[in-house]
C-alpha cells in the first residue's frame, strides 16, 4: 500500500477509533438514564409501602423474625467498643449482636472483653459453614444478646461463616465492625421479610459516608457534608451507585451485590448455599450471586431487594492511596466473582440476572473502562495531531463530563427524596460543588484504579490491603 | 465508520454539546426544585412537631380537668386537626387504666367519633389509619359502619388497622371474611397476619377451630394454629391434635408449637408420636412439646432422641430434657455419664450447668 493511502487508512481508523468512544459513552449514559428513571419509580414504591405501615408496628409483635447482627473484626481496637454500643442501643424487638475477632494482631479481643466484663462460656454448635478453629467464646450475663468470638485468622468471610454458625435467629445481617447503624434500620431492613416471609431472601440498605457527621455515643446525630474532597467526591459517588444502580437493578429483579457492610439475609438460604465464600475479596457480590444461581437451579421463587430506608455509615478514605487500595480489591472482587460463575452470563436458565444483571457488570464495569480510557487519551491525541476536529473533541467531552454531572445530580435529587436530613446551605453547596468536580479528575481516576484492578486480577493478587482508620472522632491509627 | 459530511457532523456535534449542557442545567434545576421543597417539607415537619407539642399538653391537661370544655378544640385550623388525632391516637395507645379511659371520655365528649368519620372518608392513608385507631374507642354503630367499610381501603395499612380496631371492639362476624377483605396473598402472606389472628377474640375461636379442619392455604393454617395455641384457646386442643398428622411437614410442625403453647398436659404423650417424624424439624418441635408438658415416662421417650442423626435434634432434645426440670436433668445427667465427649447432650448439660453457675 502507498504510504498516502496508509496515512488516509490510519487517519480514517482513527476517527472510526473516535465515533466508537463516543458511541459507546453515549450508550452508556443512555443506559444509566434508564437506571434513573427506574431508581425513582422503585423509590416512588418504596416510598408507597413505607407510607401504608410504619414498621413501629413490629416493636410489639411477638411474630417478628429475629435478627442476629453478624460483626467480623480485625484490628479495630479504635472503634469496636463504640460500635458494639451502638449497635446494643438498636431499635428492634428481637436481636443478638455476636462479634468475631478474626485473629486481630492489636488489642480488639482485649477492648471488648475488658469494657463488657466478657467471660468465656461453652457453646458448641455444628459447623455448617467452613471456619477457623474457634480460641474462645465470650458472653455476660448482664448483656444477653452480646455473644464475642474469638477465632484464628480466616478472613472476613470466614469470620461471618463462624457467627453465622452461633446464629440463633433466623435472620442474619452482616454489619462492618467500623460501621454506624441507623437507629430505626433492622426495623426498616426487616420490613420486607415481614411483607413477604417465604420468597424474600436477601435485603440491602444504603451505605452512607460518615466523614463529616457529628457522632455522639456510636449514632450519627447530625448529618453533614465532609469537608476534604475525597470523601466528599464519595459522598455523590456512593449516592449514585444506592440510589440510581441499585435502586433500578432493584427494580429490574437483578440485584447483583448487597454491601458487605450491612445485609440482612434469611439465614437457611445463606447455610444452603455454605455460607460466605472464603478466598474472594468480594465475599457480598459473591453470595448474592450464590444465591441467584442457587434458587434459579432450583426453581424455586425467590427475591432479593434493595430498600433505601435503612442506613448504615461508614467512613470512607480520606487519603487517595487508601482509596486506591479499596477500589481495586472492589475491581478484584468483581473480577473474581464475574470469572467464578462465567457460565451465568447470558445463561437463559438464570434468568434475569444472567441476561441482564451480570452483563451489566461486564460491560460497565469490565469493557468500560478500558473504553472510557482510550477515549480519554485518543480523542484529545487525535485532536491534537488533526484528524478530529475540535467540535469532537468538545461534544465528547460535554458527554462524559457534563452528562456525568446530570446523573450526580439526579443522585442528589433522589437523595433529597429519600435520604437527605440536613439543611445547613454549606453543606448543600459542598454537595453541589462535589456533583459537579467530581466528573473532571476524580472518576477519571476511578477508571485508572480500575483498570489497575483488572491487572492485578489477571496477576492473581491477593489480600486486602492495608485500610487506615481515624474512628469515629479519633485520632488516625494504622488498621490492616 | 459513519460516512457524514463535514457539515452535518459539525451539526450533530453542536446539537450533542447544547444537549449535554441542556441536561447537566436540567439537573441542577431539578436538584434546586427539590431542595427547596424539602426545606419546605422539613419546616412543616418543624411546625407539625410544635403544634403536636402544644397540642398533646393542652389534651393532657384537659384530660384530668373535672369538667373539659368539649369545644376547646373546634377554633383548630383542618390541618392542626389532623394532628390533634394523630396525638389523641398515640396518647391512648399508650397509656393504660384511668388516664386512657380519661382521654377515651374526652374524645367521646369534645366529638371526636365525627372528626374521625369525617378523616377516614376524605383524609391521607396516614390520617385514615389514625381515624380506624381512634374509632375503635367509639362504641357507636356509626363507628362500625365506618370500620367496616374501611376493611374494603385502597390501601393495606388500612385495612389491617380497620382489621385490629374491629378485632379489637369484638364485632368481627366472620374470620373468613375478615381474610378474604384483607387480601393477603395466599403463597406468601405477610407476618402481619399471624398479628391478626394474635388479636382474634373468643367469639371467633369456634370459627378458627373449625377452619383448622377446611381447606386453606398452608402458611395461613400455620399462623392460625399457633395463634390459637398462644391464645390458649383449650377448645382447639382435637383440631391441633389432628394436625399433627397432617401432610404438609410445616404444618404438623405447627401443630406441636401449638400444642406447646396450649399447655394441654395430654399433648405431652401425644407428642411421643411426633418423635419419630422423618422430617427434622417436626421431631424437634415435637421433643419441644413433649419436655415442656410431657411426664416422666415421655420424658424418658426423649432419650433415644439425643442420638438423633440430626445435629438440631439431638441439641433440642437434650435443652428440652434440661428445661423439663429436675426429672428431664436427671435423665439427661445419666446419659452423660456414658456419653463421650463430644457428645451433644454433654455439650449441652455443660452449656447449661456453666450459665446456671453464672447467673447463680
Amino acid at each position: 500500500m502507498p504510504p498516502d493511502d496508509l496515512r488516509a487508512f490510519a487517519v480514517e481508523l482513527a476517527r472510526g477509533l473516535g465515533w466508537v468512544v463516543l458511541g459507546s459513552a453515549l450508550l452508556q449514559y443512555a443506559v444509566y438514564t434508564v437506571q434513573t428513571v427506574l431508581a425513582f419509580f422503585e423509590l416512588h414504591r418504596a416510598r408507597r409501602l413505607e407510607r401504608r405501615a410504619n414498621p413501629g408496628w413490629m416493636i410489639g409483635a411477638k411474630s417478628v423474625p429475629g435478627i442476629s447482627l453478624l460483626v467480623p473484626a480485625y484490628n479495630e481496637e479504635l472503634t469496636i467498643v463504640e460500635n458494639i454500643r451502638s449497635l446494643l442501643t438498636l431499635r428492634y424487638p428481637r436481636y443478638e449482636i455476636i462479634v468475631v475477632n478474626d485473629g486481630s494482631k492489636d488489642g480488639t479481643a482485649r477492648a471488648v472483653i475488658e469494657a463488657f466484663g466478657l467471660q468465656p462460656t461453652v457453646l458448641r454448635r455444628p459447623h455448617p459453614a467452613p471456619c477457623k478453629p474457634i480460641r474462645g467464646i465470650y458472653r455476660h450475663r448482664d448483656y444477653p444478646n452480646l455473644l464475642f468470638i474469638d477465632k484464628e485468622n480466616g478472613g472476613k468471610s470466614d469470620a461471618l461463616n463462624a457467627a453465622m454458625n452461633y446464629a440463633r435467629h433466623p435472620l442474619v445481617c452482616g454489619v462492618d465492625a467500623d460501621s454506624l447503624l441507623d437507629h430505626n434500620s433492622l426495623l426498616q431492613a426487616a420490613r420486607p421479610f415481614v411483607d413477604h416471609p417465604l420468597r424474600l431472601v436477601a435485603v440491602g440498605g444504603t451505605i452512607r459516608i460518615a466523614n463529616g457527621c457529628e457522632v455522639h455515643g456510636g449514632m450519627v446525630v447530625r448529618e453533614g457534608a465532609p469537608r476534604q474532597l475525597l470523601p466528599l467526591f464519595q459522598v455523590v459517588e456512593y449516592l449514585r451507585a444506592f440510589l440510581i444502580a441499585r435502586l433500578a437493578f432493584s427494580r429490574m429483579n437483578t440485584v447483583s451485590i448487597i454491601s458487605g457492610a450491612f445485609g440482612l439475609f434469611k439465614r437457611s438460604a445463606v447455610l444452603e448455599v455454605g455460607g460466605y465464600t472464603h478466598g474472594t475479596v468480594g465475599e457480598d457480590m459473591e453470595l448474592i450471586v450464590k444465591l441467584h444461581r442457587h434458587f434459579r437451579e432450583k426453581r424455586q421463587p425467590y427475591d432479593i431487594l434493595f430498600v433505601p430506608d435503612p442506613v448504615c455509615w461508614t467512613e470512607a478514605p480520606e487519603s487517595v492511596a487508601v482509596l486506591r487500595r479499596q477500589r481495586t480489591r472492589w475491581q478484584r472482587g468483581l473480577c473474581e466473582v464475574l470469572w467464578r460463575h462465567r457460565d451465568m452470563l447470558f445463561n437463559p436458565r438464570h434468568g434475569r440476572i444472567g441476561a441482564l444483571g451480570l452483563p451489566m457488570f461486564v460491560l460497565f464495569d469490565l469493557i468500560g473502562p478500558f473504553l472510557d480510557i482510550i477515549g480519554l487519551v485518543t480523542v484529545p491525541l487525535f485532536w491534537w495531531v488533526g484528524i478530529l476536529n475540535l467540535e469532537f473533541m468538545l461534544a465528547y467531552f460535554a458527554v462524559v463530563a457534563l452528562y456525568g454531572v446530570f446523573l450526580s445530580m439526579m443522585a442528589l435529587v433522589l437523595a433529597e427524596l429519600a435520604l437527605f436530613n440536613t439543611t445547613r446551605k454549606r453543606d448543600m453547596l459542598a454537595l453541589l460543588f462535589a456533583a459537579v468536580a467530581e466528573n473532571f479528575g476524580y472518576r477519571q481516576l476511578n477508571i485508572v484504579w480500575r483498570i489497575e484492578g483488572i491487572w492485578q486480577f489477571f496477576r492473581k493478587q491477593k489480600g486486602w490491603g492495608e485500610m487506615t482508620r481515624k474512628g469515629f472522632g479519633a485520632k488516625p491509627a494504622a488498621a490492616k | 465508520m459513519p460516512d457524514l459530511s463535514p457539515a452535518f457532523e459539525a451539526n450533530l456535534l453542536h446539537d450533542l454539546i447544547a444537549a449535554c449542557q441542556w441536561v447537566a442545567a436540567l439537573g441542577l434545576g431539578l436538584w434546586v426544585v427539590c431542595y427547596f421543597v424539602r426545606l419546605r417539607r422539613l419546616a412543616l415537619q418543624a411546625r407539625d412537631a410544635r403544634t403536636e407539642e402544644r397540642l398533646t399538653e393542652a389534651v393532657l391537661t384537659l384530660s384530668v380537668t373535672p369538667d373539659p370544655d368539649p369545644y376547646a378544640f373546634d377554633r383548630l385550623r383542618r390541618w392542626e386537626q389532623a394532628i390533634l388525632l394523630r396525638v389523641f391516637m398515640a396518647l391512648v395507645e399508650n397509656t393504660k387504666g384511668p388516664d386512657q379511659q380519661a382521654l377515651i371520655n374526652l374524645m367521646r365528649r369534645a366529638g371526636f367519633l365525627g372528626r374521625a368519620l369525617k378523616l377516614l372518608a376524605r383524609g391521607r392513608p396516614r390520617d385514615r389509619q389514625a381515624a380506624c385507631t381512634l374509632l375503635s374507642y367509639f362504641d357507636h354503630e356509626a363507628a362500625v359502619g365506618a370500620l367496616r367499610t374501611a376493611l374494603r381501603d385502597r390501601d393495606p395499612g388500612v385495612r389491617l388497622t380497620a382489621a385490629r380496631a374491629l378485632l379489637q371492639k369484638d364485632r368481627i362476624v366472620s374470620l373468613h371474611h375478615l381474610l378474604t377483605a384483607l387480601r393477603f396473598p395466599p403463597d406468601d402472606p405477610p407476618i402481619m397476619m399471624a398479628d391478626v389472628f394474635d388479636r382474634m377474640p373468643a367469639s371467633l375461636h369456634d370459627e378458627a377451630i373449625r377452619l383448622l379442619a377446611e381447606p386453606m392455604p398452608v402458611e395461613w393454617k400455620r399462623m392460625l394454629a399457633i395463634a390459637l395455641g398462644r391464645r390458649q384457646v383449650l377448645a382447639a386442643y382435637d383440631a391441633l391434635a389432628a394436625l399433627r398428622s397432617a401432610p404438609e411437614p410445616r404444618l404438623r410442625s405447627a401443630a406441636w408449637v401449638a400444642l406447646r403453647e396450649l399447655g394441654d398436659p395430654r399433648a405431652g404423650d401425644l407428642a411421643t408420636e411426633g418423635l419419630s417424624d422423618p422430617v427434622p424439624d417436626v421431631r424437634i418441635t415435637a421433643a419441644q412439646c413433649a419436655g415442656a408438658l410431657g411426664g416422666p415416662e415421655t420424658l424418658a421417650r426423649l432419650v433415644p432422641l439425643l442420638a438423633d442423626p440430626d445435629w438440631w435434634v439431638r441439641f433440642q432434645a437434650a435443652t428440652a430434657l434440661y428445661d423439663a426440670g429436675p426429672d428431664g436433668q436427671r435423665l439427661l445427667e445419666q446419659h452423660c455419664q456414658a456419653a463421650p465427649d463430644d457428645d451433644v447432650g454433654r455439650q449441652v448439660w455443660r452449656e447449661r450447668t456453666a450459665e446456671a453457675g453464672d447467673a447463680a
